[in-house]
C-alpha cells in the first residue's frame, strides 16, 4: 500500500477551524426540531423515537422469556390469562421490532445522519419528504403501539383502553386468523400501512440523493460502501413497501367490507395472503441486514488502515441480494401447500444468496488480513458482526433445504435462526455504527474501554440467548408456545438468564453513550482517521455540513496517514481517542 | 468550480430552453439551498417523481395480481359477473381520461413555452376531465349498489368485529350458519311480486339473472342475452347462479353449455355471493384509482393556484368547494339519497357566494402579477403531469381486465 495515487489531494489531518455553531445550536427551540428540515437533526429524533421503540419491544422480549422460564404459566395462576397474556406480548415484540426498530434502525438514523456527510452534500435531495417520513413513522407508531399496548395491558389486567383491543395475530397478520380475531387487527395494519409509507418515502429520498447529489469526483465506484448498501436498500424498500400497503388495504377491506379476497368461505385464498406477505416481508429481511452489511465495510476499513479488499464485489454483492431477494419469498411457505416444484426452485434460489453473503464475509475478512487493526469499540462489535452472522447465515442451509425444513419449520431453531441475523448482525452493526459515528454526531466521545468489555457482554448474553434454542428446536420445540414439556426448560432458562444479562449490557451501553455526552471527551474531527468525507466536517457538523464543498477520492485510500506522518497515531492501540495529536 | 457569482443586470438565460450549457451563478428564486444547480434540482425532482411512481405501479401490481389469482379460481364468476359493467360507460370513461391526459400534457407543453393563460385553461380542462370520470363512476357504482351488488353484505356475520345487528350474540361460525339458514329459507319465486317489471327487487337478498320476475337485472347480463335464452332454454339445474326455479327438471345442459355460461360449483346458498365475488375486487381497483384520480386532482388544483395570475386567482378558491358540492347534487341527482342533497345544496350556496364576495372585495388597482411558472421553472407542473398519466395509464388496464372479459367456461 506504498503507491500513491496522485489524483486525491493529501488532505491535512488537523481539526477544520471549529467554530461554535454547528446543527445542534444551529437554532434554538422545540419548534426548530419540530420544523426542521435538517438531516442531521431528522436523524438525531429518528434515533429518539427507535430506541424508545426498541426500549419497549426489548422490555417485552424479558417478559415473553420470564413466561417461559417454567414450562406452565408462569405470570397468572390462570392458564388462560397468562397464555392470553404472552400471544399479545409476541406479537408486540415481533411487531414493535421488526417495524420500528430493526427497519428504520440503520438507514432512517445512520443513513439520514451520515449519508449526504459521505456525499459531501448540504442535504438530501428531498428535506421536506424526510421530515414527512418522519412524522409518519411518529403517527403510524403510535397507532401501533397504543393498540399493541392495550392487548398486553387488556390481557393481564382486564382494562380495556377505548378502542384498543390489542393483537395477537404475530407480527405476520396471517389469514384467516388475522380476519376473525376479536383483536384490533385493522388499527394495527393501518399503523403498519402509515409505517410503510414512512419506510418508502425514505427510500425515494436516499435514491435520488445517491443519484443526483454525489459530488465532484464521486463515480458510482467511488461511492462508500455504506452508500451503496444504502442504495440496494432503498430499491428493497420502494419495490417491496407498496406490495405491503396493498396487502394490508385488502385484509382491511377484507375486515371490514367483506371483500374475501384472503377469505376461502368467500372465494378468496389465504395462501395468497402468504405470498402478498412474504414478498415483502422477504425482501424486508435485507432491508434490515443490508444497511448493516454497509456499516460493517466503513468500520472494517477504516480499523484495518487498508484500502478494502475487493470493493466492486461488495457494492455489487448488495444489489445481487437486493435482487435475489425478491424471488425467494416462496421458502416461508414450503409446508403451506406449495407444489414441490415451486418448493424447489425457491429453496435453489435461496441457496444462491448465500454467495453474495459469503463474498462480503470473506472480503471484510481479507481486508483484515494484514492490516493495522486497532482495536476500538466499533471494530468489535464488527467482528461480532460476523462471527454472529456467519452462524445466523450457516444455520439459514438448512431451512433453506426443503427435506430439513420440513422438520425444522416452525421450531426455535427457526427463531434462533433470524434472531442471529436479525439481533446477532443487525444489531451489532446498528449498535457499531452508534459507536463509529457517535463522535461526528456529538462531538464527544465515550469510554472506548468500558464500550469495549461491554461489547463482550452483549456478546456472551446473545449467545447465551440464542444457542440454546438452536437445540430446543431440533429436538423440537415449537415456536410460540407458552407452554412445553418439562424437557425443554433447561434450553429455557439458560435462553432467559441470556436475555437477561443481554438486557443489563445494553442498559449499559445507553449509559455508556449518556456518560460520553455528559461527561466525555471533545471528539476530533477525525477521531478515526477514516478517509470517507463525513469526516472532513467538524464534529458536531456545522448547519450547512461543509464550509467548502469537499472533493472526492477514493473513499478507502489509506495511505495518506503514512504521507503525512501520523501512521504511528492511526495505528497505536493506546491512542485516545478523544484526544487530537495535533492539539 | 467558481462559485463566485455573478452579479449582472443582464436578464438570465432560460435554464431549459435551447441553451441549457449555461451554469446558472445568479441564483434563481425557486433554487434549493441545497442544490447546486436547477438543472440538479430538477433532475432530482424527476429522478424521485419517477421512482415514486415505481412504488404505486408495485402497489397496483399487488392487486392486479390478486385479481389474477381470483380470476383464475373462479373464471366463470368472472365471466359472468362482469356483465353487470357497461362497456360503453366504461369506454367513454376511457375516453374522458385519456382527453384530460392529453390537456394535462399540453398543460406542460405550455408552461414550457411561457403560454401563461393556456396552461392555466389547460388544467382547468383537466380538472373537469377528472371531475367528469368521477361522475360517470358514481353514475356505475349506484347501480350496482341498486341491484345489491354494494360492498359489505357478507360481513356482518362477524360479531366480533363489529357488534352484529342481525343475529345477536353468536360467534362467528354461528353467525354464519344462521346467515346460510336464513338465506337457505329465503325463496325468492314464492314471494308475491310487488315491485313493477323494470325495476329490480331490493328486498331480496341477491338478484336472480335468470329470473323472468321482479328480480331482472337493469342491465341485462350480455351473455345470457347472446345466447338468446328462451324460458325453455333456461338451465334449471341447481348448478346455475340463483336458487331452484319450480317446474320440471330440465336435462338438456350440454347444448347449452358452448352458449350460455356455466356454473360449476354453484349448487350451494354461497352461489349469490359469487357475484360479489368479482365485484369486491371491482371495487377494490376502481376503488384505489378513485382515490388516485381525487388526489391527482387535488394536484392539479393545486398546480393551477400556483399557475394563476392575480386577477384569475380571484375566482379559484371557491371551486373545490363548488365542485364538491356539485358532485353531491350529481349523487343525488342519480340515487335519491337525499342526505346528499342536504350536504350538496349548502356547500353550492356556501361556494357561490363566497365566489361573489370575492369579486366583490377583490381590488382592481394595481398591475396583475403573473403565475409561478415559466420556461425556467416548469417542475411541478411536469411532475404532477406524470402523476396524472399513471393515474391515466392504471386506468387503461383496468379497464379491459373488468370490462372485457371474454372467453368460455369449461369448453
Amino acid at each position: 500500500m506504498s503507491t500513491v495515487n496522485p489524483s486525491v489531494p493529501i488532505r491535512p489531518l488537523t481539526e477544520p477551524v471549529v467554530h461554535g455553531d454547528n446543527y445542534l445550536n444551529h437554532q434554538r427551540g422545540i419548534l426548530s426540531w419540530i420544523f426542521t428540515l435538517d438531516h442531521k437533526r431528522i436523524g438525531i429524533m429518528y434515533m429518539i423515537g427507535v430506541m424508545s421503540a426498541f426500549a419497549l419491544g426489548g422490555f417485552f422480549a424479558m417478559m415473553l422469556r420470564t413466561e417461559l422460564l417454567t414450562p406452565g404459566p408462569t405470570f397468572s395462576s390462570n392458564a388462560t390469562t397468562a397464555w392470553d397474556f404472552y400471544n399479545n406480548m409476541f406479537t408486540l415484540h415481533g411487531a414493535v421490532m421488526v417495524f420500528l426498530f430493526i427497519i428504520p434502525a440503520v438507514p432512517a438514523i445512520l443513513g439520514n445522519f451520515v449519508m449526504p456527510l459521505m456525499l459531501g452534500a448540504k442535504d438530501v435531495a428531498f428535506p421536506r419528504l424526510n421530515l414527512l417520513s418522519l412524522y409518519c413513522w411518529i403517527g403510524g407508531g403510535i397507532f401501533f403501539v397504543y393498540v399493541l399496548l392495550s392487548g398486553v395491558i387488556h390481557s393481564i389486567t382486564g382494562f380495556t383502553m377505548p378502542g384498543g383491543y390489542g393483537l395477537d395475530t404475530g407480527w405476520t397478520f396471517y389469514t384467516p386468523y388475522s380476519t376473525t380475531t376479536s383483536s384490533s387487527v385493522i388499527a394495527a395494519t393501518f399503523g403498519a400501512f402509515i409505517l410503510g409509507f414512512s419506510s418508502i418515502l425514505t427510500g425515494v429520498n436516499f435514491i435520488a440523493t445517491i443519484h443526483t447529489l454525489r459530488p465532484k469526483g464521486m463515480t458510482w465506484f467511488k461511492l462508500p460502501l455504506f452508500c451503496w448498501s444504502l442504495y440496494a436498500t432503498s430499491v428493497i424498500q420502494i419495490l417491496a413497501t407498496p406490495v405491503l400497503a396493498i396487502t394490508l388495504l385488502l385484509l382491511i377491506a377484507e375486515r371490514a367490507l367483506g371483500v374475501g379476497i384472503f377469505d376461502p368461505h368467500l372465494g378468496g385464498d389465504p395462501v395468497l395472503y402468504q405470498h402478498f406477505f412474504w414478498f415483502y416481508s422477504h425482501p424486508a429481511v435485507y432491508i434490515m441486514i443490508l444497511p448493516g452489511m454497509g456499516v460493517i465495510s466503513e468500520i472494517i476499513a477504516t480499523f484495518t488502515h487498508k484500502h478494502i479488499f475487493g470493493y466492486k464485489f461488495i457494492a455489487l454483492s448488495s444489489l445481487a441480494i437486493a435482487l435475489l431477494g425478491f424471488l425467494v419469498w416462496g421458502h416461508h411457505m414450503f409446508v403451506s401447500g406449495q407444489s414441490s416444484v415451486t418448493n424447489a426452485i425457491f429453496s435453489a434460489i435461496t441457496v444462491l444468496i448465500a454467495i453474495p453473503s459469503a463474498i462480503k464475509v470473506f472480503n471484510w475478512m481479507a481486508t483484515m488480513y494484514g492490516g493495522s487493526i486497532r482495536m476500538n469499540t466499533p471494530f468489535c462489535y464488527a467482528l461480532g458482526f460476523i462471527g454472529l452472522f456467519t452462524i445466523g447465515g450457516l444455520t439459514g442451509l438448512p431451512l433453506a433445504a426443503i427435506s430439513t425444513d420440513v422438520h425444522l419449520t416452525d421450531t426455535y431453531f427457526v427463531v434462533a435462526h433470524f434472531h442471529y441475523v436479525m439481533v446477532g448482525s443487525m444489531l451489532f452493526a446498528f449498535i457499531g455504527g452508534m459507536y463509529y459515528w457517535y463522535p461526528k454526531m456529538f462531538g464527544k466521545m465515550y469510554n472506548d474501554k468500558v464500550g469495549r468489555y461491554l461489547c463482550l457482554a452483549v456478546y456472551l448474553g446473545f449467545n447465551l440467548t440464542f444457542f440454546p434454542q438452536f437445540i430446543a428446536g431440533t429436538n423440537g420445540m415449537p415456536r410460540r408456545y407458552a407452554s412445553y414439556p418439562d424437557q425443554y426448560q433447561i434450553y429455557h432458562v439458560l435462553s432467559s438468564i441470556g436475555a437477561y444479562s443481554m438486557g443489563l449490557a445494553l442498559v449499559g451501553v445507553l449509559i455508556n453513550w449518556v456518560q460520553g455526552l455528559r461527561k466525555g471527551p471533545v471528539a476530533a474531527a477525525n477521531p478515526w482517521g477514516a478517509n470517507t468525507l463525513e469526516w472532513e466536517t467538524t464534529s458536531p457538523p456545522p448547519h450547512d455540513n461543509f464550509a467548502v464543498a469537499p472533493e472526492a477520492g477514493d473513499p478507502y485510500e489509506m495511505t495518506r496517514w503514512k504521507q503525512v506522518g501520523d501512521y504511528e497515531w492511526v495505528i497505536n492501540p493506546d491512542y485516545k481517542p478523544g484526544l487530537n495529536p495535533h492539539h | 468550480m467558481n462559485h463566485a457569482s455573478v452579479d449582472s443586470p443582464v436578464p438570465e438565460p432560460a435554464l431549459y430552453g435551447p441553451d441549457t450549457g449555461h451554469e446558472d451563478h445568479a441564483h434563481s428564486p425557486h433554487l434549493a439551498h441545497h442544490f447546486d444547480t436547477m438543472e440538479q434540482q430538477y433532475d432530482s425532482g424527476k429522478l424521485g417523481m419517477w421512482v415514486f411512481l415505481a412504488t404505486e405501479l408495485l402497489m397496483f401490481g399487488g392487486l392486479f395480481c390478486a385479481y389474477s389469482v381470483y380470476r383464475a379460481n373462479h373464471p366463470e364468476v368472472f365471466l359472468y359477473a362482469h356483465s353487470y359493467l357497461s362497456t360503453m360507460w366504461g369506454a367513454i370513461n376511457t375516453t374522458v381520461l385519456l382527453a384530460s391526459s392529453l390537456t394535462m400534457a399540453w398543460a406542460v407543453r405550455c408552461s414550457q413555452l411561457n403560454q401563461q393563460k393556456a396552461l392555466v385553461a389547460l388544467l382547468l380542462a383537466t380538472l373537469v376531465g377528472g371531475a367528469g370520470f368521477m361522475c360517470i363512476k358514481a353514475l356505475e357504482y349506484n347501480h350496482k349498489f341498486e341491484i345489491d351488488l354494494g360492498p359489505g353484505r357478507y360481513n356482518q356475520y362477524n360479531v366480533d368485529y363489529k357488534g352484529n345487528e342481525e343475529f345477536p350474540g353468536m360467534t362467528n361460525s354461528e353467525g354464519m350458519k344462521a346467515l346460510l339458514e336464513q338465506e337457505k329459507a329465503f325463496a325468492p319465486h314464492q314471494l308475491p311480486i310487488v315491485a313493477p317489471a323494470s325495476q329490480p327487487s331490493r328486498a331480496g337478498l341477491y338478484f336472480d339473472p335468470n329470473s323472468t320476475g321482479a328480480d331482472k337485472a337493469l342491465i341485462t347480463p350480455r351473455y345470457s342475452a347472446d345466447a338468446a335464452l328462451s324460458e325453455s332454454q333456461i338451465p334449471q339445474t341447481s348448478d346455475h347462479i340463483g336458487a331452484k326455479k319450480p317446474g320440471p327438471e330440465s336435462e338438456s345442459v350440454d347444448e347449452e353449455h358452448d352458449k350460455g355460461i356455466q356454473f360449476v360449483d354453484m349448487n350451494s346458498n354461497l352461489s349469490r355471493q359469487r357475484v360479489n365475488t368479482f365485484f369486491g375486487i371491482y371495487y377494490c381497483m376502481t376503488g384505489l384509482h378513485g382515490i388516485h384520480v381525487i388526489v391527482g386532482m387535488s394536484l392539479i388544483f393545486w398546480i393551477m393556484w400556483r399557475a394563476a395570475t392575480s386577477a384569475q386567482r380571484v375566482w379559484m378558491p371557491p371551486l373545490p368547494v363548488l365542485a364538491v358540492g356539485g358532485y353531491m347534487i350529481f349523487i343525488w341527482a342519480i340515487s335519491h339519497v337525499t342526505g346528499f342533497l342536504y350536504v350538496g345544496i349548502p356547500l353550492l350556496i356556501v361556494g357561490l357566494l363566497w365566489m361573489v364576495l370575492r369579486f366583490v372585495t377583490a381590488k382592481r388597482s394595481g398591475p396583475v402579477t403573473e403565475g409561478e411558472f415559466s420556461d425556467a421553472y416548469f417542475v411541478p407542473v411536469d411532475l404532477v403531469g406524470l402523476y396524472w398519466h399513471l393515474v391515466d395509464l392504471i386506468w387503461i388496464f383496468l379497464f379491459p381486465l373488468l370490462y372485457l372479459i371474454h372467453g368460455k367456461v369449461g369448453s
